[in-house]
């Protein structure tokens, strides 16, 4: 991972603005952040550990210890309109992962819709949730 | 995208730069930093972001005197209802580029940013082909930032904290970015449509732009219709040449319609009586709402109208960063009695008390995130009060 953050603060030539990107990295990489990356991030990056655990709580994307895989439904107006409530009441009956009600993704011309690890599933059906369950199983 | 009418269609604009030409770029080369500002300038063109500030009085206000100086393009599109930079993104990425190439070179910037948010993600490499691409003829420094996930981040202050690896929360202004922006050096923040719009006027020239679109609002605008519609998607049409009605009803087929947000959620709602309006900055707002980021949310009664006026409130507190009382408090506050009133609790005096409530924010907040809050959801109670006692 040192290597990436070498890369990363090579682009940005800042520690400040590096960090939210090795913090997206470390998260998309494992899907959540802890406490041994944490420490990892703020000595690489002298930043308190501190203010680096405030961010994670800030941004909707970044989870802190490992949880279940996390699926991001859109839960605004236009997807309330297309019918999201049903969609993510059915979601939530898959206890293999946290579903999480996001706010608009900007696909509201493909309502309802999801993202699962920055990758983006639009018109959803219950049908489509099955098979995508069911990816996700194998 | 799709159209409308030949004759009111700007195909030159978004549509006709299917393919990398470098018009714009090459032609501003030639020309020397404060001649393009002053084209920009000429031009009228209006920020896209929803604030509508002129883009070449931006440019001129920047802080010559500071070196580094930055450029970056908010594509933190977040307003819900709001496709269009999206669009732009994934369709005609050269002319973000290019746009940003201009404005570097105009307003002399060392270095220029994207900052992508994070549900963009899948956009970020046809983003780096588009910049790869570019260095091949010209030099420069764009990088994509990526967000992590914050509505609030569109807000150019909160923005650069965000970039500066902090908690997304707005500055006070004064100082303006363009004097203390990024790590405090001086910083031009553009939107995505906006930064697409700079190659076709410079190519094109400040009176062939100032031609299209009204007096006031110069330009084409791009908006992405969604909701009870049966085609959406994203539209470009001339400013103030097309009312909210012909949008909705003869160019997106909506069939029933009870009220419609024109800009995103953060613009107070229209009724179907008050759709013959022109869209364009000044029409919106002589009716007390806002071309905004031009999101339209269409609604019928598919969902109870309560469901949408919480969701709004909910919106907002999810999405408020916490900095001020009026907004963090206020949100949760007018969120809850409306859930409460969803629910069917507290229906009586629900409404009244949740007007009390948007009264309490308005005027007292720090940035204007929890000030469209209690306008929006004020509007929307008052305008449809009566439908929503039905309902409840």
């Amino acid at each position: 991972m040192k290597e990436e953050f070498e890369k990363i603060l090579k682009e940005f030539e800042n520690k400040r603005i590096s960090l939210l990107q090795i913090l997206n990295y470390v998260n998309d990489k494992k899907g959540f952040i802890d406490e041994k990356d944490v420490e990892e991030i703020s000595e690489f990056l002298e930043i308190p550990k501190n203010e680096i655990k405030s961010l994670i709580s800030f941004y909707h994307f970044l989870n802190f210890n490992k949880k279940k895989k996390r699926i991001y439904v859109c839960s605004n107006i236009t997807c309330l309109l297309k019918g999201a409530e049903e969609i993510i009441s059915f979601l939530k009956s898959f206890p293999e992962i946290e579903v999480v009600e996001t706010e608009c993704i900007g696909q509201c011309d493909n309502a309802p819709c999801c993202i699962i690890e920055n990758k983006i599933y639009k018109n959803l059906t219950k049908e489509k949730i099955k098979d995508l369950i069911k990816d996700e199983r194998d | 995208m799709k159209g409308i009418k030949e004759e009111k269609r700007i195909l030159k604009n978004f549509f006709g730069q299917k393919e990398r030409k470098y018009e714009g770029i090459e032609k501003a080369i030639k020309m020397k930093p404060e001649e393009i500002i002053e084209e920009v300038k000429k031009s009228g063109l209006r920020g896209r972001g929803g604030a509508g500030f002129p883009t070449g009085i931006k440019w001129e206000f920047l802080r010559k005197d500071i070196k580094p100086r930055f450029l970056i393009c908010n594509a933190d599109e977040g307003e819900p209802g709001t496709f269009k930079d999206r669009e732009l993104l994934d369709k005609a990425p050269h002319l973000l580029i290019e746009g940003m190439m201009i404005a570097m070179y105009a307003i002399g910037a060392d270095k220029g940013f994207i900052y992508l948010r994070k549900e963009y993600n899948y956009l970020r490499e046809k983003i780096y082909f588009e910049i790869n691409e570019a260095k091949k003829f010209f030099n420069f420094d764009i990088k994509v930032f990526e967000g992590a996930g914050a509505y609030i981040c569109g807000e150019e202050t909160a923005l650069l904290e965000s970039m500066e690896g902090k908690r997304g929360e707005p500055r006070l202004k004064p100082p303006y970015p363009v004097s203390y922006g990024l790590l405090g050096y001086p910083t031009i923040i553009n939107n995505v449509e906006t930064l697409c719009n700079i190659p076709i006027i410079v190519k094109n020239g400040w009176e062939w732009f100032k031609k299209i679109g009204t007096e006031k609002s110069p330009g084409t605008k791009l908006f992405s219709v969604s909701g009870s519609v049966k085609k959406p998607g994203v539209y470009e049409f001339e400013m103030g040449k097309i009312t909210l009605r012909e949008l909705i009803y003869d160019i997106c087929g909506a069939e029933k319609v009870i009220g419609v947000f024109p800009g995103g959620i953060s613009t107070p709602p229209l009724k179907e009586d008050e759709l013959d309006v022109n869209l364009d900055f000044e029409s919106l707002f002589e009716k007390g709402s806002s071309i905004g980021s031009g999101g339209v949310i269409v609604f019928d009664d598919n969902i109870p109208l309560i469901k949408i006026l919480r969701k709004t409130a909910e919106f907002f507190k999810n999405e408020s960063c916490g900095k001020c009382t009026p907004c963090r408090e206020g949100t949760l506050w007018l969120w809850k009695i409306l859930k409460n009133i969803e629910d069917k609790k507290n229906k009586e005096e629900g409404l009244d008390f949740a007007l009390s409530i948007c009264e309490k924010i308005k005027g007292k907040c720090f940035c204007p995130l929890g000030e469209t809050c209690a306008i929006t959801c004020e509007i929307f109670i008052k305008k449809f009060k009566d439908k929503i006692k039905e309902e409840i």
